[in-house]
């Protein structure tokens, strides 16, 4: 079983060796125009929306989710006239992941395989209903796009960056919360800064029109904001040394770290984002049945096992999120 | 001081002799003739500095600017591509050694070589060096993004297309990109650095000198005609009315050539070069178009800037959807639609040009159907489909190629007639002789006419 921490040791040093000789060499150069530090900087960044769970209000407790009814049914043994009988009946779980986020869901070059945590959170789902993990159609899909897909019936779960709010439960259902994310910082190696208020008066990358900024933007200790219009960017941006520090969320952050060694991640959490799996509002009993797997993740033990495969270099495995109920 | 007195005595008593002999008649000849013949001697001398001057001038043009201005949008064309074929790269995984990639590479090198001949065109320390050397030190940090972009690819990282569209940026950035600067080379372009002048103004005094002093010419013939007739009760020298004659008929030579050196420099400027540089502008739009279509694919259309490029540059190309009743009446001499695409459909001289700008037309109909199916796969989910359309099988097969392939064609011929108008504003090395041999006629009459009235006085 390949894994993403196998690859953390290939260097990218010749490519971006070579693009900072070359990036020093325009600096220094007196007839030279260095690369912006930021390629599409917001001309006056305005706050926006939080999206975090804690801010969002309107539909009591985002992180509620319906109830599982009795135990988890056998493979084979699942209700007739239930989505998940139907989907048993296909003989695939279609699933809806990134795709581009490292660590969590993103194609692995050398397997040509989907993997990560997200992935193996959804393919759990899979045993649950076929006792094969495998039996799973992986679908690359954007947080945007992955709404309009569980709508509309193209993928049956969608498993990445689903962060629990009222706007999004108009919308689709999700899942109790399985895995609890947060807005830290993101630094290199060398750096002595340990979190936000270390970083006054030092450029901080985050991506334009997300709470993230917004949160640099209205850290007393005024730090230079930096947006750019794709979160990458801000790797780049700290690997070009063209900002000091990049606040995004954790889980974003520890796939730039695994993208690049030379980066750590640093700080308590700014802010609080529930991740949970996306279900059609046209299948609350499948809801249910995911809330059930969940629930047996947490209680033998292989929700710390994904964890600890996938994040574990990053420090040792929380409690899991616990369940939260509206019903 | 004796020496100085003794001098000023000695001019005074010859301005004093010159006065006496220039009051008489065989005195006022003599120098009416010597003013002639220094005053032919002289149009001569000022009409040969004008023909030189002004086959250096389209020289000019002709071994610099124009060379400068082909290589300025060669490379501009070559980079646009090099960027196009990156992202399509990319798409492709970026691994080993594609179509693209192989075709990148080429691209860097045209560029690269197309900047050596512009500096070998500025010389050493020319004007443009300092632009010369910021061009390429972004070309090496362009090259550097994409292989960071390439390398990351390679291990799956996604911070890679992050790194591609730093490159991509950098290259098309409105205000000081690569692009803009290369444009900027283009001294017969709409984004000329200001040239040096001084070249074309000491031509212009010195044709301006030339016709006054012809005129001035004409006007002391006349006067010397006019001084034969008082003096001698001869009706007219013909020697002196041919003199004259052929001293108009310089002029109006002269004239008639700088005419023709204007008028064809000028419609290099203003008609043969927008032409040209309308063509290698339609197929860098092209290859932008289909960059952007490749980057809004990278970014999964998260990031709407690459959709709007792609409009942005399109609808310069076209300024509304083409469908399929105006392609069939633009076909039947109708146009409908306005933008560059248009411009070639409208202005042609041949109907091997109007063919061609049809076919033109026939590419980017196809180029943009090409772009709705990408983007319906696209909105779907299928990626993998969706870049399939964007790069195709092979560069030939794709809606792209065939827009590409069609603007070159024109810009071959375009480029051709280009060229040629230049060379047809260089004055011909027969009007020098024929200048000599004019003055030295008018010498020649003058003194024909005036020595023999000078003769009877001796006799």
């Amino acid at each position: 079983m390949s894994s993403a921490p196998g690859q953390l040791s290939r260097g990218l040093a010749v490519g971006v060796v070579a693009v900072l000789v070359g990036c020093g060499a325009a600096n220094q150069s007196a007839a030279g125009t260095p690369i912006p530090a930021t390629p599409r900087l917001a001309a006056s960044p305005a706050p926006t929306a939080a999206a975090s769970a804690t801010l969002d209000q309107g539909c009591g407790d985002p992180t509620a989710s319906l109830r599982p009814q009795g135990p988890l049914p056998a493979p084979g043994n699942l209700p007739g006239g239930s989505y998940m009988k139907t989907i048993s009946e296909r003989g695939r779980l279609i699933l809806g992941v990134p795709g581009d986020t490292p660590l969590f869901g993103y194609m692995n070059p050398n397997s040509k395989q989907m993997e990560g945590l997200d992935v193996d959170i959804g393919k759990q789902v899979a045993r649950a209903l076929f006792g094969d993990e495998n039996r799973v159609d992986l679908r690359a899909i954007t947080p945007a796009l992955g709404i309009a897909a569980l709508q509309n019936g193209t993928v049956d779960l969608v498993v990445g960056s689903l962060t629990m709010t009222c706007a999004g439960w108009k919308q689709i259902n999700f899942s109790t919360q399985y895995y609890a994310s947060g807005q830290r910082v993101l630094v290199t190696k060398s750096s002595t800064v340990q979190s936000l208020q270390d970083l006054t008066d030092k450029r901080v990358c985050a991506p334009a029109g997300t709470s993230f900024l917004d949160n640099v933007i209205r850290a007393p200790n005024h730090p230079v904001a930096v947006s750019v219009a794709n979160q990458s960017d801000c790797l780049a941006l700290l690997q070009l040394g063209q900002v000091d520090a990049v606040s995004i969320d954790e889980s974003v952050l520890f796939g730039f770290a695994a993208q690049d060694q030379s980066v750590k991640v640093v700080g308590p959490k700014l802010s609080t984002e529930a991740y949970a799996v996306g279900v059609s509002q046209a299948h609350p009993e499948f809801v249910r049945f995911v809330n059930a797997v969940l629930e047996r993740l947490r209680a033998d033990g292989t929700w710390t096992s994904l964890y600890n495969r996938w994040l574990g270099r990053f420090g040792p495995a929380p409690a899991p999120p616990p369940a939260t109920y509206r019903d | 001081m004796s020496q100085g007195v003794t001098w000023r005595a000695s001019v005074g008593e010859g301005l004093e002799v010159f006065r006496a002999r220039a009051a008489t008649t065989p005195g006022r000849l003599r120098l009416l003739s010597i003013i002639l013949v220094v005053g032919t001697a002289l149009v001569w001398l000022l009409a040969a500095a004008a023909i030189i001057g002004a086959r250096a001038e389209v020289d000019l043009v002709g071994q610099r600017s124009v060379p400068q201005a082909i290589a300025a949008q060669r490379m501009h064309a070559a980079l646009s591509d090099a960027d196009r074929l990156a992202a399509n790269d990319f798409l492709l995984g970026a691994t080993g050694s594609s179509e693209p990639r192989q075709e990148y590479l080429l691209d860097i090198t045209t560029a690269t070589q197309q900047l050596e001949k512009i500096s070998e065109l500025n010389g050493a320390g020319g004007p443009m060096s300092t632009q010369l050397q910021d061009i390429a030190s972004l070309l090496t940090q362009y090259t550097g993004l994409v292989e960071t972009a390439r390398a990351n690819a390679r291990v799956g990282y996604p911070v890679g297309s992050a790194y591609l569209r730093r490159a991509s940026d950098l290259m098309h950035r409105p205000r000081d990109g690569i692009l803009v600067r290369v444009d900027a080379l283009d001294t017969l372009g709409p984004n000329r650095l200001a040239t040096d002048q001084t070249t074309l103004w000491i031509l212009l005094g010195t044709t301006a000198a030339f016709f006054a002093a012809g005129l001035a010419l004409l006007v002391l013939l006349a006067s010397t005609q006019r001084f034969l007739r008082r003096r001698f009760r001869r009706r007219r020298s013909y020697q002196l009315l041919a003199a004259g004659t052929l001293t108009a008929v310089l002029l109006v030579s002269i004239a008639a050539q700088a005419l023709t050196t204007y008028r064809n420099l000028a419609l290099t400027e203003t008609d043969s070069y927008p032409r040209l540089h309308n063509l290698w502008h339609i197929r860098s739009l092209a290859a932008d178009a289909n960059a952007d279509q490749s980057l809004s694919l990278i970014t999964r259309g998260d990031d709407p800037t690459y959709d709007n490029a792609f409009k942005a540059a399109t609808q310069q190309l076209l300024d509304r959807p083409l469908t399929d009743a105006l392609a069939d009446a633009a076909t039947r001499g109708t146009v409908g639609f306005q933008g560059m695409i248009a411009d070639q459909i409208t202005r042609f001289d041949s109907e091997e040009q109007h063919d061609a700008a049809l076919k033109l037309l026939r590419g980017y109909q196809e180029f943009m159907a090409n772009d709705a199916a990408i983007k319906a796969k696209s909105a779907a989910g299928d990626y993998d489909g969706a870049a399939a359309l964007v790069v195709g099988a092979t560069a030939t097969g794709t809606a792209f190629a065939d827009v590409n392939i069609a603007a070159q064609q024109r810009i071959d011929v375009e480029q051709a007639r280009f060229e040629a108008q230049t060379a047809a504003a260089r004055p011909s090395l027969i009007l020098d002789v024929w200048v000599v041999i004019v003055a030295i006629t008018i010498a020649v009459l003058v003194l024909w006419g005036v020595q023999p009235r000078i003769a009877e006085y001796r006799a």
